[in-house]
């Protein structure tokens, strides 16, 4: 599809780039970015991609989770707190909006087919939207006002922003491996994605590992809003832009597989932004879409998916 | 005069069975004499009751419906949830805005293209100077991208959520191509500014009328188009995909034609409902085929209800109007307003407001004429 495109003739391509043409600098940059983009899609593909599995639940009101969390974040940096300690906060908040929702809404569903419950999530989505949009504003916003000078190595240029979103990504997800691996819950979880019906059976408590679920989805939904907010600024939209390329991360790991979903979240991020060197810039949220839809209609399990099973 | 509740248990006997299901002939009778009552309605009564103006937001409403129809005969009765239809809309906007754009004399080329500094008219709109083909385009040019990109998913199986995830995606690849190509369709700003099709003015009030008249015509042919489509076999089978494809595919249909060609069929629907509407609000620009829109045609078929084609058509008007009505007055509620559109069909309105008739209002109106008899009976004494 986008090879279509006549890059030659396009006034905003980046001249002479090419892969061969590009330095090493280059790719090196272009990396860093992947990187933070896709440490941002990874934390929210992780809760599309459990809600998805142990749910059997496309929650189009994942990207608006992100919005929220990252405007609670907003509120606590208004009271002064660092970016790093509002974060707490904001994550419970966004958790207890998740669980709400979840038992105001969700809950009476449960047994419904997932194209209902997608619809009801699109119903949450915008609801959510604009509550943001009412409460805090329609215009951008940023948690701090003013330019952040990038620490420059030789040509490369990193700013001290992207360094606390890796780190505190990395943190994240550890914490998710061992709350996944040593806990109970954690346990019931993987069971619950793994099969459903078989997880019932052996008595664990569904409701209970729903309500986790919802937890620690939004609670990571937070995160990477608030990142997102680090990384550009603060709009009623931004999370609902996001939630294709996470949709696109979280297949690509295989549904209902966490780990799957962080690697398709940095995949997705990096493949987005080394896309810039052989195509105009402007078709990069392009290549997230495209890799979807080339997945679903190749391996519709995921990479890292066995063929064949899998079917919602 | 008291008035009794009637006990549960006289529901089941309460209306004579010819009420109840009048025979196949009588009904089709009625309902081809409400039809034909609610076009001359609409040709020959709206028009003195409306201002112009609501007029032309009716006629660009009932273009809308036959999208809802297109959705209709696919998620209604098929079970694949499209939230991707704004593309096949789009693409039938700018087949017959390309015509439109190209109604100059001799030599010119449409003026948006001398910003770029375009000379030459790329190769791809020189089929556009003829009306035939572009009517041709409008239909065909959708069904067969729907084809193509159904007979993809269809055949590798791709089903359920997973099938609205894609082509949801779909609209978001056509949408930054069509948007970043300012060279080839002038970009985000859409093809506008039409000024003569058939050597009339599009603007004049004669050519507005001719326009409604000829939407009100499409819906009806689409209607009968989808009614022809859903009843007999053809139908049948469209319903049994949706409820069991496994089952289908046991007893020896093979689903992937009937889904790719119902697929196809609905986004023709879909390209003819987008010309009109070009037509009547005289631009179409790459936010046709923006996720939102899509997602706006689910809810018209979802309020109307699902699996009934009047509901369609009545939830796209509906729908629609309270849209116009509430962006005017309150622009900030209308998001608000859809969401709670959507919770309330998923959790009280499940099958819209034509199941909400059918099974509610019926129980509804035994009730009443329950009560009719009851009180009939012991009034006089």
């Amino acid at each position: 599809m986008l090879d279509g495109i006549p890059l030659s003739a396009n006034p905003w391509h980046h001249q002479g780039k090419g892969f061969s043409g590009a330095s090493v600098t280059q790719l090196l940059q272009l990396f860093i970015y992947g990187l933070v983009l896709g440490s941002i899609y990874a934390l929210g593909a992780i809760g599309v991609s459990l809600t998805f599995g142990i749910l059997r639940f496309a929650n189009f009101a994942h990207g608006d989770l992100m919005t929220l969390g990252a405007y609670f974040g907003l509120t606590f940096v208004g009271l002064g707190w660092p970016i790093g300690v509002s974060l707490i906060p904001a994550a419970l908040a966004t958790v207890l909006c998740a669980v709400g929702i979840d038992q105001l809404i969700y809950r009476r569903l449960r047994r419904e087919a997932p194209v209902i419950l997608l619809i009801s999530s699109f119903g949450t989505a915008l609801i959510l939207r604009s509550l943001v949009q009412i409460l805090w504003g329609p215009n951008n916003q940023v948690y701090r006002s003013g330019i952040q000078l990038p620490w420059r190595l030789g040509e490369l240029r990193i700013k001290p922003d992207w360094v606390v979103i890796l780190v505190g990504t990395a943190l994240l997800v550890v914490a998710l491996h061992l709350f996944l691996q040593r806990t109970r819950v954690g346990k019931a979880m993987r069971a619950m994605a793994d099969n459903f019906e078989l997880a019932k059976v052996t008595g664990i408590d569904t409701e209970r590992i729903v309500l986790w679920t919802w937890a620690i989805g939004a609670a990571l939904a937070c995160a990477a809003g608030v990142f997102l907010g680090m990384d550009t600024r603060l709009h009623p939209t931004m999370g609902w832009r996001l939630l294709l390329p996470i949709f696109a991360a979280a297949i690509l790991g295989g549904i209902g597989r966490p780990y799957g979903a962080i690697a398709g979240g940095v995949v997705i991020g990096l493949a987005e932004e080394f896309s810039t060197l052989v195509i105009n810039p402007a078709y990069k949220t392009g290549v997230a879409f495209a890799i979807l839809v080339l997945l679903l209609i190749f391996r519709p399990t995921g990479l890292l998916g066995s063929p064949g099973g899998g079917e919602v | 005069m008291k008035l009794v509740h009637p006990p549960r248990a006289d529901h089941e006997v309460a209306v004579p069975a010819a009420e109840r299901d009048p025979s196949p002939s009588r009904k089709l009778l009625w309902e081809a004499g409400i039809l034909v009552l609610l076009v001359l309605a609409l040709i020959f009564v709206a028009p003195t009751v409306l201002s112009g103006f609501r007029l032309n937001l009716l006629g660009r409403f009932l273009a809308l419906s036959i999208v809802a129809l297109g959705i209709d005969l696919i998620w209604g009765y098929t079970g694949m949830l499209s939230l991707g239809h704004g593309v096949f809309f789009a693409l039938g906007g700018y087949a017959l805005g390309m015509h439109l754009k190209l109604q100059l004399p001799e030599g010119q080329i449409p003026e948006f293209f001398s910003l770029y500094g375009v000379t030459e008219l790329p190769w791809f709109w020189y089929p556009f100077y003829s009306f035939p083909f572009t009517a041709v385009a409008v239909v065909l040019i959708p069904a067969l991208v729907a084809a193509a990109l159904g007979y993809l998913v269809v055949r590798n199986r791709i089903r359920g959520v997973y099938f609205s995830i894609l082509t949801q995606a779909t609209t978001i690849i056509f949408f930054n191509f069509f948007n970043g190509q300012q060279r080839l369709i002038n970009g985000t700003n859409g093809l506008t500014n039409f000024q003569t099709l058939f050597g009339l003015d599009v603007n004049s009030s004669e050519m507005r009328f001719a326009v409604y008249v000829t939407t009100v015509v499409a819906v009806v042919l689409a209607y009968l188009l989808c009614r022809w489509l859903t009843s007999g076999l053809f139908g049948r089978i469209l319903v049994a995909i949706r409820d069991d494809e496994p089952r289908v595919r046991f007893s020896g249909y093979d689903p992937t034609g009937f889904k790719v060609l119902v697929f196809a069929v609905s986004a023709a629907l879909a390209g003819i409902a987008g010309a009109l509407f070009t037509l009547q609000t005289g631009i179409i620009s790459p936010n046709a085929m923006a996720v939102p829109f899509s997602i706006e045609m689910v809810i018209w078929v979802a309020v109307g209800g699902r699996a009934s084609l009047v509901g369609a058509v009545l939830g796209a008007l509906l729908v629609n109007f309270a849209k116009s009505l509430l962006s005017e007055n309150f622009p900030e509620i209308w998001l608000f307003f859809q969401g709670g559109l959507f919770l309330l069909v998923v959790l009280v309105l499940p099958d819209g407001l034509v199941g909400w008739v059918r099974t509610q209002g019926r129980q509804l109106w035994v009730t009443v004429q329950l009560w009719r008899r009851r009180l009939a009976n012991t009034s006089p004494a």
